[in-house]
């Protein structure tokens, strides 16, 4: 049952960020809110619906600047657009593995970042695509990259007044490839027990960037930056992707619960990064 | 009629009144009552509402087991809108089928996390549920029972005096302890079958809790009259003449003053035999001076305060002969079966008959208990245990087969009863197909041409499994049904079999059809309500379509004795002149020109002014049946009916992540008579996959009392896009001679053999021995692998 509460639909981003910063609850495809209302965690006196608010819809691309997508849009539009599976293969696979379709229609981009649940699918993908994000408030706007955007569990920098705005993302260049794998318990409406994110640019067969993001390890997504030290300006051969393997268990400290061992969460880690890796190397040399 | 559309067969061992050439029964029919569902017009339990109507809400108790200090109910009461609140004290009284342990809302102190402490009726949903949170309760934690082991050392228990209260002949508490039922079989020596064996072969299984998940959450909307005392329940419920009677004893009221209606059920599986919502709903309404209370559980409300189904852990250990012939079986079951008895002992009894398979064994023992802990109520779960002991009696014959170098199928086959072997209470058998069942499953997965185990192109380690299951349907037990027939000849049939989803109410009109020779779409079922609808035990243990199926076909004899009468009249000739053919004519004998088809009684006019036709029919089977004594539970027949089937599975497990995939399962169920086909192949289809749910993923999680995953994300049901199997299936029919057209039962059957076929193919997949289910891919990355099979 749904609490009662006031409910707001500005077509105007400054009064959304004015009722924002009043208080009011922002909901967008109500994917969590709506969940944590049903479920009695969120009793929200005030809800700010964004969808009618311009400045926050569309989503282009351009082969020279990448993407911008606007905070509102779904998982289901990256799933069904052809220029993500085509250049941000990992966003794809994070995307179309989110709940279900019905779900994925309504859940969005800047949502999910806003949420920031350590298990959400589609941050560890934008992560290794470099994300930026852009934030708007009373002050005018500012650009964060995605992997500054979390301060800590739940916490976020972004005002009490500042909404995010849209979603940058650079072109990936020409061999390059990217790959998310999410290990669940079923196959679909189910929460990463793991996710492993890597991207990778290719120079030959040497690996110029990497970039790897871990889902479900941390209070937030983080980045594997041990691991990708390690790799970078190598050459991508089993063995070596053998020890980013050992090397990303120890920039994740996962936790034993009801949910899972940590033992088996290290255990499929390792085997993951491997897996994840491979993928995007194997797409960075037909890109 | 329609096509099935799916890849089965039938095999056909034998026929009882069929020659398989009938037109309506044998067919797939257009299920009654699905357009409605499909297209949302049905009424389920949270749709009913009722002039007048309050909403009720609970407070559920935070604590596994504590005293109940003080229940402080000043500020709920005194929230405008708010009309009712019920505590304890206000209605001391206990409840249960088979022995009265539970209170409407506790009283001296709550035994489980979730339990009922407190309810309240207001205006609207919104305002019962503030008042709920205003209700103070000062509580004193006790000492929490979260196992079988801990329960076992009744050093705290959670019944202190089992001999307070009410208790049936179908019970065995035992006093001072925490065991709330035992079952004992003993059938020849055990211990002289083990002496005579050249092998010994133990186990455990463990199989995991489970909730029944149904669509539909427990509901019951009720108008409780405190002054007359006449209660009137809608609500989704499996049994509504078993619940009036419950509600009418915990109400203290005459059974006729309870009145049931039945909603649409939104799904049972044994969830909805049990009250739940009903006896706080008319607490409420009493208190709320007779208006109308609706109470509809929210799904975190399902998991913690309704039923499941209990964990139980199972001890077996076999003799057996080099050639793979058993000696002896013995097994120990102890059911982890949560606060109160509920419908445990059926279970337990149940389980008990079925513990050890179908097979040939001169001697065996079985001791069942039922254990209290501090968790949610164990109940009935499609199949009342025969699923878990199956899965523990199967994993076994596995173990023996490895043991002696034999085929799993083939050592089944050498051991499986056939008609005329002396059954597990010294029952001659009859009607047995299980052989012919384990055949067609190991066809239907091509079984003879795989290896035990072998790795795919993909690097997953594959196996086979096969299992197979016998289970009774509880005896005795009677029905009867009302068949009346509408002024233009059309047909009402009256049961108390409720649907569910199996499709009972598709079946017992075709029986009618095919016993009438008339149109299908002329049949309907009408609505059930304990107030018209006459007695049936209950909508349980796959009898269905075998009772009331029986039940249907002696009122039509009556309709057909009847219609001669009143055509008599019209072709003005003697009454025994007339006939009723098997084509459905009412003919007279002589002048056959003088005939009409029973499509075209209405229009005849032998109906008009006459008296109207309906019939009774009635079916019982305490005639035929032998009690098993509670020393050793043998009997010449325990059951009107047993039940068969097998199914084989082949799985694919990822080493490297180790998920398993069930590639393809082969299933055949001795059904007698496959009445609507498709129904049947639903049956069977939708446990394969509630099956592999319980096989590889549905587990609920306690820590101290306290549930972790009560929610539909923690609690992984398997979806659509995880019940992507091959599945075939043979509908065997070994005819029944007691049931109607040779009916058996297939509502809880195809549960019963998934889970162990999956196990057993898993364990050979990984050349491992996993002792409980859920298998987890933690379970399969961390395997112990064993050597040969004489170290096992």
């Amino acid at each position: 049952m749904l609490p009662k509460f006031e409910l707001y639909m500005p077509t105007d981003l400054s009064e959304a960020c004015r009722l924002k910063g009043e208080g009011a609850e922002v909901v967008a495809g109500g994917t969590d809110v709506f969940v944590n209302m049903h479920g009695g965690k969120d009793r929200s006196a005030r809800v700010v619906d964004v969808k009618n608010v311009p400045e926050l819809q569309g989503h282009t691309f351009d082969p020279v600047t990448g993407l911008d997508l606007g905070a509102l849009t779904t998982h289901r539009e990256i799933e069904l657009w052809d220029v993500i599976k085509r250049h941000y293969r990992a966003m794809f696979e994070g995307c179309s593995r989110v709940g279900s379709v019905q779900i994925r229609t309504r859940g969005t981009l800047g949502g999910n970042i806003c949420n920031g649940a350590p298990s959400a699918d589609s941050i560890g993908p934008m992560l290794v695509h470099d994300a930026r994000v852009v934030v708007a408030g009373p002050s005018g706007e500012r650009e964060v990259p995605l992997k500054d955007f979390y301060l800590g569990l739940k916490k976020l920098d972004m005002g009490p007044d500042e909404l995010l705005k849209r979603i940058c993302i650079p072109a990936p260049p020409a061999h390059s490839g990217s790959f998310y794998i999410k290990y669940t318990r079923r196959n679909a409406m189910d929460l990463a027990l793991l996710g492993v994110s890597a991207y990778v640019e290719l120079e030959g067969d040497v690996m110029k960037t990497v970039r790897i993001a871990l889902t479900t390890a941390a209070p937030t997504p983080i980045r594997a930056e041990k691991t990708e030290a390690l790799l970078t300006g190598k050459t991508a051969a089993p063995e070596l992707l053998a020890e980013a393997g050992k090397t990303v268990l120890q920039e994740s400290h996962p936790r034993s619960s009801w949910r899972s061992s940590a033992e088996f969460r290290l255990a499929l880690l390792e085997e993951l990064t491997v897996q994840a890796l491979e993928q995007a190397i194997t797409l960075a040399k037909e890109g | 009629m329609m096509q099935e559309g799916r890849d089965w067969d039938r095999l056909v061992v034998s026929r009882k009144d069929t020659t398989g050439e009938e037109a309506v029964i044998g067919h797939t029919q257009i299920r009654k009552g699905g357009i409605a569902k499909v297209t949302g017009t049905a009424q389920f339990g949270a749709d009913v509402d009722q002039p007048g109507q309050l909403y009720g809400a609970v407070l559920h108790s935070p604590y596994a087991h504590a005293r109940v200090l003080r229940v402080n109910t000043e500020k709920a009461q005194a929230l405008p809108g708010v009309r009712a609140v019920v505590v304890g004290s206000d209605f001391p009284t206990l409840y249960g089928s088979f022995i009265a342990d539970q209170p409407v809302v506790a009283q001296e102190k709550v035994r489980y996390q979730g339990e009922p402490v407190a309810a309240v009726a207001a205006d609207t949903e919104e305002l019962a549920h503030e008042a709920v949170r205003l209700i103070e309760v000062e509580y004193e934690p006790l000492p929490v029972v979260n196992d079988l082991e801990t329960s076992m050392k009744n050093e705290v228990l959670i019944h202190e005096d089992w001999s307070r209260y009410d208790c049936s002949s179908a019970c065995f508490p035992q006093q001072g302890t925490n065991i709330g039922d035992q079952y004992h079989l003993k059938k020849g020596d055990v211990e002289q079958g083990f002496a005579e064996a050249d092998e010994i072969v133990e186990s455990e299984f463990s199989c995991g809790m489970l909730q029944h998940t149904t669509i539909e959450t427990h509901t019951a909307t009720a108008k409780a009259d405190p002054v007359s005392g006449e209660i009137h329940i809608w609500s989704p419920s499996q049994s509504p003449f078993s619940i009036r009677g419950l509600l009418a004893k915990t109400f203290h009221v005459p059974l006729e003053k309870v009145r049931l209606t039945v909603t649409e059920i939104g799904g049972g599986f044994g969830g909805k035999y049990e009250v739940r919502c009903e006896p706080i709903a008319i607490a409420l309404s009493l208190k709320a001076k007779g208006r109308p209370v609706k109470l509809t559980y929210r799904r975190d409300e399902e998991f913690a305060a309704t039923v499941c189904r209990s964990p139980v852990h199972m001890h077996i250990k076999t003799g057996v002969k080099r050639d793979g012939t058993l000696t002896a079986q013995q097994v120990t079951i102890e059911w982890d079966a949560g606060a109160y008895v509920t419908t445990n002992p059926r279970v337990d009894y149940n389980a008990g008959f079925a513990a050890n398979g179908p097979y040939k064994l001169p001697n065996a023992q079985v001791d069942g208990y039922v254990y209290m802990t501090n968790k949610t109520l164990g109940t009935a779960y499609r199949g009342f245990g025969v699923t878990e002991v199956a899965t523990a009696h199967e994993r076994q014959m596995d173990l023996i087969a490895e043991r002696l170098g034999m085929d799993p199928l083939e050592l089944r086959l050498k051991n499986v009863l056939r008609n005329g072997d002396t059954g597990i209470t010294g029952e001659t058998m009859q009607t047995m197909a299980v052989a012919e069942c384990l055949e067609g499953a190991a066809a239907n997965v091509d079984w003879n041409a795989l290896p035990d185990r072998w790795v795919d192109e993909e690097g997953n380690l594959c196996g086979k499994g096969i299992a197979c299951f016998n289970k009774l349907t509880g005896t005795p037990s009677t029905t009867s049904v009302l068949v009346k027939m509408n002024e233009n000849g059309s047909l009402y049939i009256m049961s108390a079999s409720t649907e569910m989803g199996q499709g009972v109410t598709t079946t017992l009109p075709q029986i009618a059809a095919q016993a009438l020779g008339m149109d299908l779409e002329k049949i309907s079922m009408a609505p059930v309500d304990t107030a018209i609808t006459p007695y049936d035990k209950t909508t349980t243990s796959s009898r269905s379509t075998f009772h009331s199926g029986n039940a249907v076909l002696e009122a039509c004899a009556d309709i057909k004795n009847q219609l001669c009468r009143l055509a008599a009249l019209k072709f003005k000739v003697d009454a025994a002149e007339v006939e009723y053919t098997a084509a459905g004519y009412i003919q007279c004998r002589t002048d056959p020109d003088k005939r009409i088809h029973i499509n075209d009684v209405g229009k005849s006019g032998i109906l008009h002014e006459q008296a109207p036709v309906a019939a009774i029919g009635r079916y019982g089977t305490s005639d035929i049946f032998d009690p098993p004594p509670v020393d050793g539970r043998q009997s010449k027949r325990p059951t009107v009916m047993w039940m068969h089937g097998a199914q084989a599975a082949i799985v694919a497990v990822n080493p490297k992540t180790g998920r398993v995939q069930v590639k393809k399962v082969g299933a055949a169920h001795d059904v007698g008579k496959a009445i609507n086909p498709t129904g049947c192949l639903q049956q069977i289809e939708g446990s394969i996959i509630m099956g592999l749910g319980h096989a590889l993923m549905e587990e609920m999680i306690y820590e101290d009392g306290k549930l972790r995953n009560g929610n539909m994300v923690d609690y992984k049901v398997p979806t659509f896009m995880d019940s992507d199997v091959e599945v075939k299936i043979t509908l065997v029919e070994q005819a029944h001679p007691e049931g109607p057209y040779g009916v058996k039962g297939i509502g809880e059957p195809g549960l019963a053999p998934t889970a162990a076929a999956i196990v057993n193919a898993v364990c050979h997949a990984c050349n491992a021995d996993f002792t409980s289910i859920p298998i987890k891919p933690e379970h399969i990355l961390f395997r112990k692998e064993r050597g040969d099979a004489s170290q096992i």
